[in-house]
């Protein structure tokens, strides 16, 4: 057998078994080439499936006629010139493998105008063969349309899917590059109806909505976390907007739509116990990482990256998450009647507004997204919005005091003073909810679960309270719960936790997996306030059990605790199993629901909640609060 | 039925058996008193389906009948009748009038055919103890309670078991939550056949019950049969549902001779305690006794809130000692002891501490320390 070097037409088909999986990775090259041709606009025109039509047209920079021959040439590409730059790659494409891999499976067509020039160029390739070279009458831009995709290729074809699953698949690459491109408009259309329609917008939260559906769009929070060797920015989704499958995750690496497990395990941290297990939050997640420190060349399609620094990368990202969870995944509510008439001067595109700290605030509770940064005292209130223990703005603030020149007026959904968000490829990470000082920290106060006032109790397991204008139940049990978890996550972290002696030494027995499995972790448990010895067999003896356990029945809860770390696999991740316990010793030493409190115990309850890292969750994830307006109240009575 | 009761006859009772009606079970009718004509007064009956009461009282009957009416809503109607006599007649079926000349309530009351049967005591052997003595062993007793929903008997109720033999026999209850313990004991005035030997655990929940209807001076009797606690007075029984289950072995646990005796003012120790509680939370439950030389030093610390520290004389020559507790436990025994002075029994900070009054040596209650 001889060997020899592959035809270029051969080559290309190979290549295109990689780049082209399916009519999706065809939408996916070539909007990305749209997008670095600089356009403002794409249209993706897309029929049955894009089986028989994909077309993208934009409004970009356009080719020359020698440059349109040479872009479906192997290897050419306007992206990259020299070795150095494979390593900083900036742009999304750079292979230059596209197009050709694309124009050899297909009946390919590609017009193209400068718009400085008079006429374009069309392009006509069949199979790889190029059919015709004329001159056109075209719009500025790029239109690329792939007719009969894998015509050539039955093997391929066949393993086509449906026109449904195919249109699903090229929506989600069309909604992920949307998502990272919010100042450029995108349209779809399938089988001449229009699918999606996504107009510019400057702020990218907006486009996020679109993509993810509006009921997010007022529980997006921002995350901005500038560290080394990766910053994060983006929106994740409240928690209470969590999803049932992971489809609401975007993750981007310098603007790269991505599906990595490491960035997906971070987010998850980040979130920690306030996802519901099951539970799938939104995020859209913009990675930056510099550009010598991550692989993007691992897989032709571009999905898989690696990271030089995989571990750093994770805690950045997860780090980022939690911080922008504590700051912002927390109850925003005015006490009723304590905080009157300090205003604020806010000075928007239509003129001066002036609202009170409290309309603002409230205000402030259901666009989270809008208000994290921008916003400067000139005067001396600084110092006291530094004090960390004030949680409200000063109700003392007289309006000499009142913070001026917050340059962007609230109601507005995009107001023209705002630097509007892009994450712009040749910039640097921009962190901008970085850019607040130090001591503006304490101006975006936070509601405090002590300032509600408690009406009452609902069914013995809700604590109803009252906030202005607002109507808020707590799950005493969740919240205890949460009070408790984070108690003896501290305590044992600090000192030695408080147990109780008992003075009959309660017996249980296990199974012989679970009985070896708390063995090993007698000695943590002990940290915890468990006493327990080994008492012959599968058998253990409990000498003393934490404080809050003192009037529980303890055999069963060892059991629990047992079971769980059985599950999770103590051995190797002892510390998980720890943390189980914590949340079954907090859960089974928690207050029940159906437990009448006294409103002494409710109120110490709430105070005790503030002091909480996360207080809108019980350690398992659930809420531990719900809330309605009086708005939503008054409409429900048809008032 | 169509009655004239006295309100004076019922109130009472009235009020007292809110205690079982008002609890949930999984039987509606629970809610509602069972009232039964006899010829000469009335019979009322009242369940929880784990303790059962019934008692008799005068009324002036005119038609026979039964009938079953919510106990909370008769009991708010009778509490405010303005006169002294009032009438229940069941109008039509299940129809019930209650009222006098002036005020009328008509009230839908359930099918008495619904409601729980209830055992008949029949004749049994029983011991004879006076109301008031009974009623503060209870009160000693059930105030050591578990969680509401801890299934282990020896926790949910009290063993009740007669000492006889050599001393004068008695009465003993014991009652502990796992970390604490409470026993009593009472003479009786002769050896009895009632009761057997090997003791039995009763509902606190029950007993708490029983507790509220023992008052004044008079006799009670007290016996068991079929796995039931019946408890009688002249006009009224208590019959409750025996818990079945093991009570650990005690013994070791209330031997007096071991350790140090401390002597303590009792008030003064309890003002103390309740001074050293303010600062105690659910997560810092703890205070810190360190015994030294003639002295007593309490101290609490509460990283969420502060510390506090608070000292008193005492008799006392041994070695220093640091031993923590749960304050709240030592004030619920110097509250039910009822001498002004109580004494310790120490050994370190790991064993039980005993605590009696100083003469009265049938209440013994057993702390036991935390770990700190």
């Amino acid at each position: 057998m001889q060997i020899r070097i592959l035809p270029e037409n051969l080559s290309n088909k190979i290549a295109a078994g990689e780049v082209v999986e399916r009519p999706a990775s065809v939408v996916k090259e070539l909007v990305e080439n749209a997008i670095d041709a600089g356009s403002r606009r794409i249209r993706i025109e897309v029929e049955r499936g894009g089986k028989s039509l994909i077309r993208v047209s934009d409004d970009g920079c356009g080719m020359e006629k020698d440059d349109a021959l040479l872009s479906i040439e192997r290897y050419a590409t306007s992206k990259i010139a020299d070795e150095k730059d494979l390593f900083s790659i900036r742009t999304l494409g750079f292979r230059g493998e596209a197009l050709p891999s694309i124009a050899s499976v297909s009946r390919f067509s590609l017009v193209t105008r400068k718009a400085e020039q008079e006429a374009g160029t069309e392009i006509l390739i069949e199979g790889g063969t190029i059919r015709r070279v004329t001159e056109a009458g075209a719009p500025p831009g790029t239109m690329v349309a792939v007719r009969q995709l894998f015509f050539n290729t039955p093997a391929r074809r066949k393993f086509l899917k449906t026109v449904n699953t195919e249109i699903g698949h090229i929506a989600e690459v069309v909604s992920a590059t949307a998502l990272a491109r919010s100042r450029i408009g995108f349209k779809l259309f399938h089988d001449g109806k229009p699918v999606k329609d996504w107009p510019p917008v400057t702020d990218g939260a907006d486009r996020v909505a679109d993509v993810l559906g509006k009921d997010l769009r007022n529980s997006l929070y921002p995350v901005s976390a500038k560290s080394e060797p990766a910053a994060a920015s983006g929106w994740i989704g409240s928690p209470l907007n969590s999803r049932s499958t992971s489809r609401g995750i975007y993750l981007f690496v310098n603007g790269r739509w991505v599906k990595d497990r490491i960035l997906q395990h971070a987010l998850f941290a980040g979130y920690g116990g306030r996802l519901m297990k099951g539970r799938y939050p939104a995020a859209v997640l913009f990675i930056e990482v510099p550009f010598d420190r991550v692989d993007v060349n691992v897989h032709p399609t571009k999905h898989e990256v690696r990271f030089a620094d995989a571990g750093k990368v994770h805690d950045a990202v997860a780090e980022a998450v939690k911080s922008a969870l504590i700051e912002s995944d927390r109850p925003v509510w005015e006490p009723k009647n304590t905080v009157q008439g300090s205003r604020f001067k806010i000075q928007g595109s239509k003129g001066d507004v002036q609202e009170t700290v409290n309309q603002y605030r409230i205000f402030s509770a259901r666009h989270p997204g809008r208000l994290v940064r921008r916003s400067y005292c000139e005067d001396g209130s600084e110092a006291e919005s530094r004090d960390p223990g004030k949680n409200w703005i000063s109700p003392d603030q007289g309006p000499g005091q009142a913070c001026q020149g917050r340059n962007e007026e609230p109601a507005t959904t995009t107001s023209q003073d705002r630097e509007p968000w892009v994450p712009e490829m040749a910039a640097p990470p921009s962190g901008k909810g970085a850019e607040v000082k130090p001591w503006q920290e304490g101006l975006w106060q936070k509601g405090r679960f002590s300032d509600l006032r408690v009406v009452g109790q609902f069914s013995n397991s809700y604590i109803v309270c009252e906030a202005d204008r607002l109507l808020v139940l707590v799950d005493q049990h969740a919240a205890h719960e949460r009070i408790l978890y984070e108690n003896i996550r501290n305590e044992s972290r600090d000192r030695a936790p408080a147990s109780q002696r008992l003075l009959l030494p309660e017996t249980f027995e296990l199974g012989l997996r679970e009985a070896e499995i708390i063995a090993n972790l007698a000695d943590r448990l002990a940290s915890m306030g468990f006493e327990i010895e080994p008492f012959g067999g599968q058998s253990f003896v409990v000498r003393a059990v934490p404080a809050m356990l003192m009037d529980r029945q303890i055999g069963p809860i060892l059991e629990e605790i047992a079971d769980k770390a059985t599950q999770i696999g103590a051995a190797s991740d002892p510390d998980a199993a720890v943390d189980d316990a914590r949340k079954i010793v907090a859960c089974h030493g928690a207050v029940r629901a159906h437990q009448p409190l006294s409103e002494k115990e409710m109120q110490t309850l709430l105070a005790d909640l503030d002091r909480c890292e996360d207080p809108a969750h019980c350690p398992h994830g659930r809420p531990t609060w719900i809330e309605w307006p009086e708005s939503e109240i008054e409409k429900r009575f048809r008032r | 039925m169509k009655l004239t009761v006295n309100k004076s006859d019922v109130i009472d009772v009235l009020a007292k058996v809110q205690g079982l009606t008002g609890r949930k079970s999984n039987l509606a009718i629970t809610e509602n008193l069972l009232i039964r004509s006899e010829p000469d007064g009335i019979t009322l009956i009242a369940t929880d389906l784990e303790s059962g009461f019934e008692g008799f009282y005068p009324a002036k009957i005119e038609e026979e009948g039964t009938i079953a009416i919510n106990a909370k809503t008769l009991y708010e109607i009778v509490r405010e009748l303005p006169s002294e006599e009032f009438r229940i007649h069941e109008v039509e079926n299940r129809w019930i009038e209650i009222g006098n000349r002036k005020v009328l309530y008509h009230i839908v009351g359930m099918n008495p055919e619904d409601f729980p049967d209830h055992p008949q005591v029949g004749e049994l052997e029983m011991v004879e103890l006076a109301a008031n003595d009974l009623k503060k062993m209870i009160e000693k007793t059930v105030m050591i309670a578990g969680a509401p929903n801890d299934k282990r008997a020896h926790i949910n109720g009290v063993f009740l078991e007669k000492q006889e033999g050599s001393k004068t026999p008695c009465l003993r209850m014991v009652s502990t939550d796992g970390s604490r313990l409470a026993l009593v004991e009472q003479e009786l005035e002769a050896e009895t056949p009632a009761l057997p030997e090997a003791g039995m655990i009763i509902p606190k929940r029950g007993l708490n019950e029983v507790g509220k209807f023992l008052e004044n001076e008079e006799r009670i009797q007290a016996g068991t049969k079929d796995n039931k606690f019946i408890v009688k007075k002249e006009n009224e029984t208590f019959i409750i549902r025996l818990l079945e289950g093991d009570f650990p072995k005690y013994a070791d646990i209330v031997k007096r001779d071991r350790g140090h005796e401390i002597k303590l003012e009792r008030l003064v120790f309890l003002k103390m305690l309740k001074r050293m509680s303010i600062l105690s939370s659910e997560t810092y439950k703890g205070v810190i006794f360190n015994f030294r030389e003639n002295n007593l030093e309490i101290t609490a610390t509460n990283p969420d809130r502060g510390e506090s520290k608070e000292d008193m004389d005492i008799e006392y020559l041994g070695e220093s000692m640091q031993i923590a507790f749960n304050p709240r436990y030592f004030i619920d025994v110097l509250n039910a002891v009822e001498e002004d002075t109580v004494v310790l029994h120490l050994i370190d900070e790991e064993k039980p501490c005993l605590i009696e009054g100083e003469t009265d040596k049938r209440f013994l209650s057993v702390i036991m320390p935390m770990r700190i």
